[in-house]
Formats: structure tokens, sequence, C-alpha cells
């Protein structure tokens, strides 16, 4: 079953493969393998230097290497005690060495006062809940855009209402850091595409496994581990109720039963995937460094930013220029 | 051989598996109201384990974490009962189990046990031993008459009688002949020195000069066993490190996280430290089939990185010492020291497991199954209904006391333990041995015990 037809009038992922689906809760991840990108490619944790806020709504941050290119995640956000917080609306390419000053940031701590500085690295992607909201605030100077949506998630969580995203990040810190052992990071793994309650909501791709092994704890924790929550905590819980037991007889006819019913998931989450849509879409190209293209993707039901490696063949139309994903975050509208 | 080991787990007999998690479980205090029997609401369990198999019954009141309120009554229940049809080893083996009770309860717990024997008229032997024993050789036995010298005096003429009891008391001043040895026939074979018993004597029945006895040492006769309660439970380190939570993890944690050369320096602890615990652990000749969770969560992060892992390998390395028919399932990474990686399939090894018709599967994980999470829960609710009553045990594997098992738990209808530090091993295994029910693995539990009780009466 063909399982790259969400993306496929956007860019190849013929040469990735999926792993086996992990579940735990609500929340079901299956990982994706695949080469690495060519070229050298800054990790965001180690590649990527938070070096101020200069004013609120203001983010530096430079590519620390001096070969590899960064593409700062999707989303990205930094928290640190005494300061304001503040999370990225969009992504953007850094070329090695270069600071990059992002002024469409938004902050997410309300009434905070205090910039970030460069000691705290630690960041985090913004809850899947709000992601799309933030997308469509990319490019808009207004550091307080943002509160309105943190609130009414806070409002979905029984919190006060107010512009503070830690109410959620830190405070359930505990419960959201349990989400990077109930589901395994495999070596030689470069993305992975996120289910909540057997519904696609998010596909996830890195240049490299040490990019990707440093964006998975954000990812799983903070963007879709928030969503899985609100699910399992609010909206429902697990709805495990008692375990229903397989028919067999003997364990030769357990065995056979659990492959099969492993098997019939795994063809429901691939049919699933082969069918997710993106509904309505356009396609913009934002940012360019080199042959490296970021483009944003706005759809009725999926939205996100990718960024694709170009080659030129030397013919007139676009169209048919060689091209290669190198990263792309992919998510659905998850409307509050 | 055991005698009447046959608890099986879910049956209608309570089994050793439940009466050791009462134990340590059950705190409600064993009361003792004015001119009432003992009120314990708990007693069919202990009568009905103490009839299965009494010596066992004892034994557990050795385990590490039995609450002093369980102990109590394991005192008392095993007073209370008749012990004329056990053999004379079986009498010296209960009256070891009774003696180290005497030594590890709150002296007012024993002197409660000895009052509840008065208000049974229960007058045998054993407890007219284990009364004048305990009350003529306690270290603060002045200080104790004192201040519970009713209760005192009650328990010793409920030993002696009330006449012998005083006439000892009148004949502890005299020189005579044959009132000495009319007190050596019924008092002085419990105390050897005469003077000390005339100085407790004259504090229980108030003599002129011995009204106010000086404690001996300043210590209290409540004191007295503390020291003995802190000995007998390995004390735990409150605040938990990657090398504080036993020998062999630590080794196995610097094994992980050290280069290559120091490789063989960190085997040869590991062997020497596994060696050192299986002399500590109860045996086991059963068939035990372990599936040990190595999957990439068990290589947990930051500074408990590889934690998880080497505590549940230093429990299995220790197992294949004990268990000579041991054989290990590891789920994610390979070989004696597995790279933690992959997805936690537990199902799949569980029927692998059942299929060699083992005594015991224990399954060894953080508990995070996410290999089709929920087909554990689903392959145990089958096996029920198969009615294969194989015992299935699922060990937590933790970093510390405090873990949150809240997102760990893959089975509902398991049963659970677990175990973060590597002193846990031996009460561990011990539940395992007794939860497995049968005749071989009570007796190794058993043989456990008492090789624990030899061990205790040689040091203290």
């Amino acid at each position: 079953m063909e399982w790259q037809t969400l993306t496929k009038e956007l860019f190849d992922l013929s040469e990735y493969r999926l792993g086996l689906p992990q579940r735990s809760g609500v929340m079901t991840v299956i990982p994706i393998f695949g080469p690495e990108a060519e070229g050298a490619f800054s990790p965001p944790l180690i590649g990527l230097r938070l070096n101020r806020v200069v004013g609120y709504g203001n983010v530096e941050l430079s590519n620390v290497s001096e070969e590899a290119v960064a593409v700062v995640p999707l989303h990205m956000g930094y928290i640190q005690d005494g300061a304001q917080n503040h999370a990225l609306c969009r992504s953007a390419l850094l070329p090695p060495g270069k600071t990059i000053t992002m002024n469409d940031a938004c902050c997410v701590q309300q009434s905070q006062g205090g910039y970030l500085k460069g000691k705290e690295q630690w960041f985090f992607i913004l809850p899947l809940q709000l992601r799309s909201q933030a997308l469509a605030l990319r490019g808009k100077n207004d550091f307080g855009k943002l509160w309105p949506d943190i609130s009414l998630l806070n409002e979905r969580f029984h919190l006060p209402k107010r512009g503070h995203l830690e109410q959620i990040i830190s405070r359930e810190r505990g419960y959201l850091n349990q989400y990077q052992s109930r589901f395994e990071l495999l070596s030689e793994q470069i993305g992975a595409i996120f289910f909540i309650r057997d519904e696609l909501v998010g596909l996830e791709i890195a240049p490299t496994y040490q990019y990707f092994r440093e964006l998975w704890m954000p990812l799983v924790c903070f963007c879709y581990g928030v969503a899985a929550m609100w699910e399992e905590r609010i909206n429902g819980g697990n709805e495990a109720g008692p375990p229903s037991p397989f028919e067999a007889k003997n364990l030769t006819e357990l065995r056979a039963e659990l492959e099969n019913a492993r098997s019939e998931y795994e063809q429901k989450l691939l049919t699933k995937l082969s069918s997710a849509k993106l509904g309505n879409y356009e396609v913009k190209e934002e940012d360019t460094y080199l042959n490296f293209r970021l483009k944003t993707l706005i759809g009725t039901n999926f939205a996100g930013q990718f960024v694709e490696e170009v080659e030129p063949v030397g013919r007139i139309f676009h169209s048919h220029q060689q091209k290669r994903i190198i990263y792309a975050s992919i998510f659905s509208i998850y409307s509050l | 051989m055991i005698q009447g080991g046959i608890g099986m787990n879910g049956g209608q007999t309570k089994s050793f598996h439940d009466f050791i998690e009462h134990l340590v479980s059950s705190s409600s205090p064993f009361l003792l109201r004015k001119g009432l029997p003992p009120e314990w609401k708990d007693i069919s369990l202990h009568q009905s384990i103490y009839q299965q198999n009494p010596i066992l019954y004892g034994l557990l009141s050795l385990s590490e974490k039995a609450l002093p309120e369980q102990r109590e009554r394991i005192l008392f229940q095993l007073l209370r009962s008749t012990w004329q049809h056990f053999g004379q080893e079986q009498r010296n083996i209960l009256q070891r189990i009774v003696s180290f009770l005497c030594t590890i309860l709150h002296p007012d717990q024993v002197l409660r046990v000895f009052l509840a024997l008065r208000r049974e008229r229960a007058n045998y032997k054993h407890v007219r031993h284990t009364i004048l024993r305990f009350i003529l050789n306690h270290p603060q036995a002045l200080d104790m008459s004192k201040r519970r010298r009713r209760a005192v005096v009650d328990a010793v003429e409920h030993a002696l009688g009330k006449n012998v009891a005083r006439a000892c008391f009148r004949y502890l001043s005299s020189s005579d002949t044959e009132k000495q040895k009319y007190l050596r026939k019924n008092l002085l074979k419990y105390h050897s020195d005469p003077e000390r018993v005339r100085k407790i004597f004259a504090t229980l029945y108030r003599q002129k000069e011995e009204q106010n006895p000086s404690n001996e040492n300043g210590t209290s006769y409540t004191e007295t066993h503390q020291p003995l309660v802190k000995a007998f439970a390995f004390e735990r380190p409150t605040t938990v490190t990657a090398t504080n939570r036993g020998e062999i993890a630590a080794a196995i944690a610097h094994l992980y996280g050290n280069s290559p050369e120091k490789k063989e320096m960190y085997l040869q602890t590991i062997e020497t430290a596994v060696a050192m615990e299986a002399e500590r652990v109860p045996h086991y000749d059963g068939k035990v089939v372990c599936i040990l969770d190595a999957s990439a969560s068990t290589r947990g992060y930051g500074e408990r990185e590889f934690c998880c892992l080497s505590q549940s390998l230093a429990l299995t390395k220790v197992l294949k010492k004990v268990c000579p028919n041991f054989t290990l399932l590891t789920v994610g990474g390979e070989g004696d020291f597995p790279e933690p990686k992959g997805t936690t399939d537990l199902a799949g090894p569980l029927i692998t497991a059942l299929e060699t018709e083992p005594d015991l599967v224990m399954i060894i994980s953080d508990g995070y199954e996410n290999h089709h999470a929920g087909d554990l829960a689903r392959v145990l609710a089958t096996l029920k209904q198969m009615k294969i009553q194989t015992p299935i045990v699922f060990c937590h594997s933790k970093f510390s006391y405090a873990d949150h098992l809240e997102l760990r738990r893959p089975a509902p209808n398991i049963q659970e333990f677990s175990f973060w530090h590597q002193a846990d091993f031996a009460e561990l295994l011990l539940s395992l041995w007794i939860y497995v029910g049968k005749e071989d693995s009570l007796q190794a539990a058993q043989n456990y015990l008492l090789k624990k009780l030899s061990q205790w009466e040689e040091e203290f």
C-alpha cells in the first residue's frame, strides 16, 4: 500500500520506508527510515544557538557550525526561568556561521518580564493545537499574537485562561516527559508519522539521524505529547476498558491471532495514511539558500513547512527540476 | 519436605502469596481492650496460613517489609497454639522464631501479646518459657518492670501461676536450700543471676528499696530494640544516583558509559558482586523464564542513562546464579550486556516463554509497552480463558523508590512486583518463589528464611 499519498504532490518520499508502529495510550508513532541528506546539516540542539532576545518578539539565533547548513525546526521554542519564553512561528535556513534575528517570534508567557539569554538551549516544539495558528501568524510582528490561542488551550486543560504556555509545558513536564519513554527512538530513524486515536496528525522528516534524535523529545513530548495528553486526561481518557481476549484455544492459535491482529492494525494505519488528503491547499516558497528551498504548505486539512534541495537541470520549466526532501514538518489542522 | 504448601494462586484457599502481601500492607493495630479478648480482624487469614505450614508462617515474619503490627499477630498466633504435635526440630525452629520476634518488636507489643495470651488462658510450656526469658533477660528489665509494672506482673503470674510467682518472690531473699531448689526449678533456669532476678521481682512487687530502680545505662526499655530493627532492614539511600543502587548495577552502568579498555575491570567487579549477592538471596531449582526488556526506552537519559537496564541486568545475572534452570529472553538488544534498542514487544516473547512449560515467567521491564500496546493484557486475558495457570509476574525495574508507575502498567491483569536497589533482590525473589506456590518453591523460600534466621542469631 502506498503510504506517501498525502505529500505525493509536494515532495518525493519514495526513498523512505516505514518501521513497525508503536502505540501507547491514544498516540501511535510509525518510525520513518531513509537516507541522510547529502552535505552537512547542523542539528538543532548542538548546532543552533539561541543568542538572545532583542526586544520582545525578536529572537536571535546562530548557526554555530562553519560548514553545515542549519534548518531551524518549525515552531521551535525556548523556556527559561525569569525570562519571557518565546516560540518561533516559522522555520528558517541559516548558512554556516551566520546569525539571524527572527522578528516575528511570539511570546508564550504573557506577563513575565525579562529576556531569554543564550545559556539555556533546551527547546520545545509548540503543541499541535497551536501550530496552525502560529504558522498563519508568521511574518506578523506582534509578540503577543499567540496569547489568545494559548489562553484557549489552557482553558481546554481547565487551567487559568491566560497566555502562559508554561502552565502546560513546565508544570506537566513529568507527564509529558514520559512520552519519551513510552515511545522508543530507533537507531537510524530519520522521521516519524504521528497518529492520535488512529487519526493522522503529523509527518516529520529530518535531514540527518542526529538532527531527528535531537528533535525527537521536543516533538513527542511537547508537540504531539500535549495533544495526546489532552485526549488522555480531558477528552475521554484511554478508553481502554478491560482487555478483550482472543478466541485461541492453545498457544499456537494465540500466536497466530496475535500476529493477525497486529497486521490488521498496521493495515488500518496504512489505510488511514494513504487516504489522508491535504484538501484545498497552496504552497509558497518563503526562503532560499543555495539549492535549498523553504516552502510553506497551507491546506484545509494539513499545513506545515518543508525544505527541498533542488538540482537545476538546465531546462526552461522548473517542474523538471530534481528535488530531494531535506526537512518536513506537516501537521493536521487540529482545532482548539 | 515442606508441610501444607497448598496455596495455589487464585484458588479459594488463601495462599502464602496473599499472606505475604497482607504482611507488608495491613497496618491495623492488634487491639487489646480492658477485659476483652484480643481484636484482630485478620485472625482467619493468620490461622489458615498457620495451619497450612506453621514454620513458613512464622518465618515470614523475617520478611524485611513485614509490618510490626503483623509481626505482633504472628507472635501471638505462634504462642497461642499448642506445639504438642510437633517434633523437637519443629519446636526448636518455632522457639527461635518467637525469640527473634521478641527482640525485633517494641517491648510494649510483646507485653500486649503476653497479656492477650493471659486473656485467652493460653498457658503452654512454650508460653511460660517465652514470657520469663523475655522479662528476666531484657537488657532494661528493671526499667520495664517499673514503668509497665502491672502488665509485667500479669505476664509473670500468667507464666508461673500467681501462687508460684509470689512464692518465688518471697524465696528470692531466703538462703534456705529447699527454697533455692524451688527457685531453680521454677525461675532461675530462665536467668542465671539470682540477684538480678531478685531486683526485678522486688520492683514488680514494690519492695521498698527497689521502688525507684535506675535505668541501666540510662536507656529506656522502649529503645533497646531500635538498633536491632535498624540492623534488620538494609538502609537504602534517600538521594538516589546512578551508582548508589547496589554494586552490580553501578559496575554495569560504568561498563556502559566508559571506554572499552576498562571493560575487563568492570566485568571482574560484576562477577564478584553477583557471586556475593547470590549468597544473600533465595535459590530455586524450578524452571524460570525471564523476559528482559532491553528496548530503547530502558536506556534512559541524562543522569539516569543506563540505570534501568543496569539494575534489570543485575537481577538477571543473580537469577542465573541461583536458578540452575533459568532461561533469559531478551527483547530489544542482544548479548550479555545488550545495547538498549528497538521497541517493546512483551506479548510475543510471553507466548514463547509459555511454550517451554516453565514454573514461572517473569517480565522485567520499565513498563513502557509500545509495540502494539495492550497486546500483553489481551494475551493474559486469553491465557486465563485457556485455563493456563503458569504464574506470570511483571517486575518493574525502577530508578528509585519514588518512581511513578501510573503510565507504566501495560496490563491490569498481571501480578506486579518492583525493585530499584540491589538490596531489593532478596525480598523480590522470596516473593516470587512464594507466588509460584509449589511445594519446591515454598521449600526454597523456607530454606532461605531459615538461613536468614540463623545469620540473625549469629550476629545479634
